[in-house]
């Protein structure tokens, strides 16, 4: 339980605008997942979390820093390209957007089964269909949608057909880029309960990016904060929720609206201002 | 797995309804052009079952005999038997038609997917190159070839025209893969490990194929087109192999002697053809606008 899956040492990204400025959408962060463990990262949106994401996944070669996978450092050119298969089988990335995210052309059988094909895994339920039925049945669809279009289906289902294919190849490793922030709201339990079991079940580890706090607080074992690009605190979540130690982890749990209206009436609201901290 | 573990909070199954007014289905396709065509084809390669004589057999007896009841269509200045050779001749046509075009569509599609793929100074570069291409006159070029590689046969010109007649083709490509190769879809079947093969054939073919379907299909026309110029030239294939083109090419000794038949029937059995190629390539391309502006 205790051996680290991904270590995330001073990673810093850098978006070139043009020619003299550039802006700093990750900023020195360092963190480690353990296997098997539900990380969780929030923070306003800007606040540099999908690219994080992205350069764990090698979409975004990092301007500095190292990230290591299993101690192979997959920004190193020279050994990602040893260990491509592996990486690329063993890490999986959902994406923010669904829509953007799966082929509007192609039918939702082909889009689950699409990393089983181009790896040409076997699967121990035979046909690349029978596997695509089995995940979308997994994420709480029926098999009436494997043949449809994905402008057939509605937003919910559409990002659960991309939840579908990134299990589809029983990943390690799952960075979830907010995959249920266009869920609706029994869905979303219901997916979140599918990362749980999947991580007590199976050893699934997640990097779970949201910024729903109490869905957060809810799957994940630790909690990190993201503000401007700056990993601000990383602490295990009961800590973080009781007793937040940085500022603007402590505006961002006061913004969480309370179920007791009398104290909702008097709770206040916290604003963060990083000129004056 | 147990499936008790957790909950399926919403499966729901969604009935179909049938649509209730479809459309006619002959009014969605040009059944006149693709009955025409699929006629012209089937007995073109059935041509062995069609033919009365030999077509390459020169009857020196019968030479520029007016259509009648031995010889349906007449003979030509050779001798040989008009109605035979249509069938015998169109399938080389077609050949060439068919083959011509799946090269161009092969090289453009491949050629624009690299072009659009590749980082923008190679792109450039790439396209450029296809503008000079395409600033040589079509047929310039194709005669030019055609010297260089010598000798002519139904491949050697097929070839010739196929690699002619891609650049169009490999423009639009090339904007389309521009435009979809930075979305979401494509970076996550890299993330997969997909290759360069399988996202050309999986992501970028299906979604540029409605855009170039209409070139395709008249690139069919072009090649007929061009192997028929040719020939008629006296440039393409000699007078031994029969084809519309070169069936043709003797229609100056026609006019002389004035045997209408020998220019007017390959003429119109092409044109015809040509015909219900492009009503084709028409509807495709009215399909195609309409299944986008449906999305
Ligand atoms: N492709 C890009 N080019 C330039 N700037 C970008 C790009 N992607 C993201 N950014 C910038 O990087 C910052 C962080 O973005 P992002 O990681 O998407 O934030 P989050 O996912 O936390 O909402 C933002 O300020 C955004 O404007
Ligand atoms: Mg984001």
């Amino acid at each position: 339980m205790s051996e680290i899956l991904i270590d995330v040492q001073n990673v810093t990204h850098h978006f070139k605008l043009n020619r003299k400025t550039a802006i700093c959408a990750v900023d020195q962060v360092s963190f480690q997942i353990k296997k098997g463990e539900i990380l969780g990262l929030v923070g306003e949106s800007g606040a540099g979390k999908s690219t994080l994401a992205r350069c764990i996944m090698n979409l975004y070669q990092p301007t500095a820093g190292r990230i290591l996978y299993k101690g192979i450092d997959t920004c190193d050119r020279r050994q990602f390209k040893e260990h491509k298969k592996m990486l690329q089988t063993k890490r999986q990335l959902i994406f923010q957007d669904s829509t953007s995210s799966i082929n509007q052309r192609m039918k939702a059988v082909d889009i689950i089964a699409e990393p089983l094909r181009i790896n040409h895994v076997h699967t121990p339920r035979g046909s690349a269909r029978a596997e695509a039925e089995f995940q979308l049945h997994y994420v709480g669809m029926d098999a009436g949608c494997l043949d449809k279009y994905p402008p057939e289906l509605s937003g919910g289902e559409r990002q659960r057909i991309a939840i579908a294919r990134a299990l589809s190849m029983e990943p390690e490793l799952l960075v979830a880029d907010e995959p249920i922030a266009s869920l609706d709201v029994s869905i979303q339990a219901q997916i979140i309960n599918l990362f749980k079991h999947l991580q007590k079940e199976h050893g699934f580890t997640f990097l779970f990016i949201s910024h729903d706090l109490a869905m957060v607080e809810y799957l994940c074992d630790r909690v990190g904060v993201m503000y401007q690009g700056r990993l601000v605190e990383l602490a295990p979540t009961r800590d973080l929720f009781s007793n937040p130690q940085h500022p603007y982890t402590r505006t961002l749990l006061s913004a969480i609206p309370l179920p007791d209206p009398k104290r909702e009436r008097n709770r206040r609201k916290g604003v963060y201002d990083a000129q004056k901290s | 797995m147990t499936e008790k573990d957790f909950e399926l909070a919403g499966i729901r199954t969604v009935e179909e309804q049938p649509l209730r007014a479809k459309r006619k289905w002959y009014k969605e396709y040009p059944v006149v052009s693709m009955l025409f065509l699929g006629i012209m084809i089937v007995e073109c390669f059935f041509c062995e079952q069609i033919m009365t004589v030999n077509p390459t057999y020169m009857d020196l007896e019968h030479c520029n005999v007016a259509p009648g009841r031995k010889f349906l269509f007449g003979t030509d200045t050779l001798g040989r038997d008009i109605f035979s050779m249509i069938w015998y001749g169109g399938r080389v046509s077609l050949l060439i038609g068919f083959v011509a075009t799946a090269i161009s569509t092969a090289i453009g599609v491949l050629f624009g997917a690299v072009s659009g793929v590749a980082s923008p100074r190679a792109d450039a570069f790439l396209m450029r190159a296809v503008e000079i291409v395409l600033s040589i006159p079509n047929l310039l070029m194709i005669v030019l070839l055609q010297a260089v590689l010598g000798g002519a046969g139904v491949i050697g010109i097929s070839i010739v025209i196929g690699i002619t007649g891609w650049m169009s083709i490999a423009k639009v490509v090339r904007t389309e893969v521009r435009q979809i190769r930075n979305s979401e879809y494509v970076i996550a079947s890299k993330c997969m490990g997909g290759s360069f093969w399988h996202i050309l054939w999986r992501h970028f073919l299906p979604n540029f194929w409605p855009s170039i379907m209409f070139m395709v299909v008249m690139n069919v026309r072009t090649a007929i087109v061009a192997e028929s110029t040719l020939s008629f030239m006296g440039i393409g294939l000699p007078l031994e192999i029969v084809s519309w083109g070169s069936m043709l090419a003797l229609s100056q000794q026609a006019l002389m002697t004035g045997s209408w038949w020998m220019i007017l029937i390959p003429g119109c059995f092409l044109i015809v053809t040509l015909m219900c190629v492009t009503d084709i390539g028409n509807s495709l391309r009215r399909d195609s606008n309409q299944r986008q502006s449906n999305l």
